[in-house]
């Protein structure tokens, strides 16, 4: 499997109190990555290095396959970025900054681009300064995709923006995304968000990556099994990750599971136990079951 | 008795001064002189003790205990200077005295660092009043400025001295309280920039232009043009001294009326070789060639490469 | 690139080139105006005017470099220099383009000097052994501004830690000198470091001696 964005053993002390330790992330070409992870996980910084932004303090970047930081201008020729903060020149209009940066891209599409921006109602001659938070972001992205870039960056991109240019910025993405068969590294902390579109997610909290595997996978494989009989001590080499596991009443428990299968209820039996239920989780449990889980081991 | 008193004063007193010949105008000196003394003293006991300093060759230097160093340093430029322009010459048989006093009016109130009043004599002083100037409002800002007014001073006093012709000619004096590199640019200035007939030949190298054109020699040529004005017959009487050294100004004093002789006899040659070296000593001040030189222009280019460099390597934003 | 960045500079800083280009245009034709006297005795005044009058070029190419260099930067600043370093190109090229980009900035100003120069010297007939020094007193001034902003613009492209060095070893120059004063109080480094930087071959040798449209 060829990957569009690798590292590994990254490190970055951002603070005293806060590091990225030990990432290991490989996004696969042509995958729609989601990036879940509470507020202050460490997401953006990620990002950042990703992006060359930041330099790590160990480990190794890789992105379309140009080895960091001596690639990165080869890099971020194919690559379009959208960051979690706008960073255009303000005194500039739409026009302008669609020109100076399509001075920079070989592959800069200006057709298409003019007629993005009359997609997105923005004005040409209307300057940045004056643009709302939603039509930054439509701006934002607009040079990103006019680019023609194979590996799409984007950072929070739907963050305070309401529902009709969300659905603007969407439709745009995943047209591009489908014409082009882009790969796309999108982080939020909206699980809900990524579900819709995403066919990976990595999931990452307090600065290390928790979980990374296929969309699928992660929304079919959580589940939550009530369960009688149950040993006193913890159950012998189950064949699914225990997220947790919580009494209920008289002998019955709950236990919340990942990578669950049906096959599974042998190794029930076997051990003694008796499965009364099998109920799925939604993602966003699924999601918030895991980060306790996490955390309780960190700890 | 107040400043401003004094200032009247000295106004009212120097009135008569400008009409009078010779004799008068020595009458007129002594009675100024007076009465400058005696305001000398009332403002004398306004200050702290003033006291005799240091000696150096005939010369004494006065002022408060405090400024030792500022004075020593003041009488060691001024003894420099004097001996420079006017050897051992002294103004007149009786000495001189000359008396700075710190102005206000040029600074914020008075500076404290610098002593309020500094005086010179060149000994035998008598205490004879007839050359005593006292000057109100000086600039003691520094040794070398109290030292360029004290020059300045005694260059009147020694020209108070000299024949009636030379001083006609000179018209405003020897102008050694200006710093002597404002005089020669200005007198350079002048020299290069003549439009009669006259000054261009001096500039050309003509030395009869160049007489004719200080007015130490007459012009038969009704279109000679104009002459050059005080401060460049200052700079080249200056000049002729400088040449002559040692028993320059004596050899000026002695030729009496005639300027040009007087002038060639302080310089020790020839009045035209002593035009000449006078003319080609300003013409050297010229500045080169224009604003802007080659190795200039190139040494601009080098740093600016270099800067550019150094600029690359801080602009390293991660 | 280079059109594309030299169009975004322009739109940043026009009214700011505009006005240091209006006051260069003016400087030499005001510092003739106001002084001119035909002939005579008034001629060295006038030229001792003319040099003070010239301590103005200096000072308007310091001007010019720092405003032009603070305003190229200021939005890259703002930013964090994000935008630049999100570009497909290498930080040294962009901080080049910049650069050279800025330069042309610099010409609107310049040309108006010269053409100030020109006016003012075209309007006088100065009698002879006076030279007039238009070309060479723009082009000076041309090289100044060069130099200058060239300081200027490496200042103000510097990161923040490069900044905190700077800072830093000002302040050890500063402690070192008040420890060698204190020791040796005729000893002055601060005026050791300004002489040699501006004699030769010093940067600032070249800023110094005349600048007068007119000379002898």
């Amino acid at each position: 499997m060829s990957t569009a964005v690798e590292t590994r053993g990254l490190r970055y002390a951002a603070s005293r109190d806060f590091a990225i330790e030990d990432l290991t992330l490989k996004v696969p070409t042509g995958a729609l990555y989601g990036f879940l992870g509470p507020n202050g996980c460490g997401k953006t910084t990620t990002i950042r290095l990703l992006l060359g932004l930041l330099r790590p303090d160990a480990g190794m970047v890789r992105l379309l396959g140009h080895d960091l930081p001596a690639g990165l201008p080869q890099a971020l020729a194919g690559t379009g970025v959208v960051p979690d903060r706008p960073h255009l020149h303000r005194y500039l209009t739409v026009a302008d900054a669609l020109d100076f940066h399509g001075a920079f891209y070989p592959r800069w599409d200006g057709k298409w681009a003019r007629e993005l921006t009359g997609e997105f109602l923005l004005l040409p001659d209307q300057k940045i300064a004056g643009l709302s938070k939603g039509e930054t972001a439509k701006l934002m992205l607009l040079l990103a995709l006019c680019q023609m870039p194979e590996l799409l960056i984007l950072d929070e991109p739907m963050d305070g923006l309401d529902p009709v240019v969300r659905r603007d910025v969407l439709t745009a993405l995943l047209d591009y995304v489908s014409q082009r068969g882009a790969t796309v590294f999108v982080s939020s902390h909206l699980v809900h968000e990524l579900e819709r579109f995403c066919d990976w997610v990595g999931v990452m909290d307090r600065g290390r990556l928790v979980v990374e595997l296929p969309m699928e996978e992660f929304r079919n494989g959580n589940k939550r099994i009530r369960v009688t009989g149950s040993p006193a001590g913890p159950p012998p080499d189950p064949p699914f990750t225990l997220l947790a596991r919580e009494t209920g009443a008289g002998a019955l428990e709950t236990w919340v599971v990942r990578g669950w299968q049906p096959e599974m209820s042998g190794w029930f039996e076997r051990s003694g136990l008796a499965v009364r239920d099998v109920a799925d989780l939604d993602l966003e449990d699924g999601f918030v079951e895991l980060l306790r889980a996490f955390r309780a081991r960190s700890a | 008795m107040s400043r401003l008193g004094v200032g009247v004063l000295f106004l009212a007193l120097a009135g008569p001064l400008a009409a009078q010949d010779a004799a008068a105008w020595r009458d007129s000196a002594y009675r100024l002189s007076a009465e400058r003394q005696r305001v000398w003293d009332s403002l004398k006991q306004d200050d702290a003790e003033i006291e005799e300093i240091a000696r150096r060759s005939g010369l004494v230097v006065s002022a408060s205990s405090e400024y030792r160093a500022f004075a020593e340093e003041v009488l060691d430029r001024f003894d420099a200077a004097r001996r420079r322009w006017f050897g051992a010459a002294l103004p007149g048989p009786a000495g001189f005295r000359i008396t700075l006093r710190q102005g206000e009016s040029w600074s914020f109130g008075r500076q404290t660092s610098r002593p309020q009043s500094l005086s010179i004599a060149g000994v035998p002083d008598t205490g004879d009043v007839r050359l005593a100037p006292f000057v109100p409002d000086a600039n003691l800002g520094s040794p070398e400025k109290a030292a360029q007014r004290f020059l300045g001073e005694y260059g009147t006093l020694m020209m108070s001295s000299a024949p009636a012709a030379i001083r006609r000619w000179l018209r405003a004096g020897l102008l050694l309280d200006m710093g002597e590199d404002s005089r020669r640019e200005r007198a350079m200035y002048s020299l290069v920039t003549g439009v009669g007939k006259a000054q261009r030949a001096c500039v050309q190298g003509d030395a009869t232009g160049c007489a004719h054109a200080l007015g130490i020699r007459r012009s038969g040529d009704p279109d000679a043009g104009g002459e050059y004005y005080p401060l460049v017959r200052a700079d080249m009487l200056l000049a002729a001294l400088e040449q002559g050294g040692q028993g320059a100004w004596t050899r000026l004093m002695a030729a009496g009326g005639a300027v040009e002789e007087g002038l060639a006899a302080a310089a020790g040659t020839p009045a035209d070789s002593m035009l000449v070296r006078w003319r080609d000593g300003l013409l050297a001040l010229q500045p080169d060639r224009g604003p802007l030189s080659l190795s200039a222009a190139g040494l601009i280019l080098g740093w600016s490469a270099l800067i550019l460099a150094a600029g690359l390597a801080i602009a390293r934003w991660v | 690139m280079l059109k594309a960045m030299i169009r975004l500079q322009w739109k940043g800083c026009w009214h700011l080139v505009v006005a240091l280009a209006v006051a260069a245009l003016a400087l030499p034709i005001v510092s003739v105006r106001t002084g001119w006297r035909g002939s005579g005795e008034q001629l060295p005044r006038f030229l001792i005017e003319l040099q003070l009058w010239g301590l103005f070029y200096p000072a308007l190419a310091a001007l010019t470099a720092v405003i032009l260099a603070a305003a190229i930067w200021a939005s890259d600043r703002r930013g964090h220099h994000i935008y630049a370093l999100l570009l497909p190109i290498p930080r040294w090229r962009y901080v080049l383009l910049r650069y050279f980009a800025g330069l042309v900035l610099l010409l609107p100003v310049v040309l108006a000097l010269w053409l100030g120069a020109v006016i003012a010297t075209a309007s006088l007939d100065p009698p002879p052994g006076l030279r007039q020094f238009p070309h060479a007193l723009a082009a000076k001034f041309g090289l100044a501004l060069l130099l200058l902003f060239g300081l200027a613009f490496a200042v103000a492209a510097a990161s923040r830690r490069a900044i905190g060095i700077g800072m830093k070893l000002v302040g050890l120059f500063i402690a070192v000198h008040i420890a060698v004063i204190l020791l040796s109080p005729k000893t002055n480094l601060i005026w050791t470091v300004v002489t040699a930087l501006s004699t030769w071959p010093g940067p600032f040798a070249p800023l110094g001696g005349r600048w007068m449209l007119i000379d002898v």
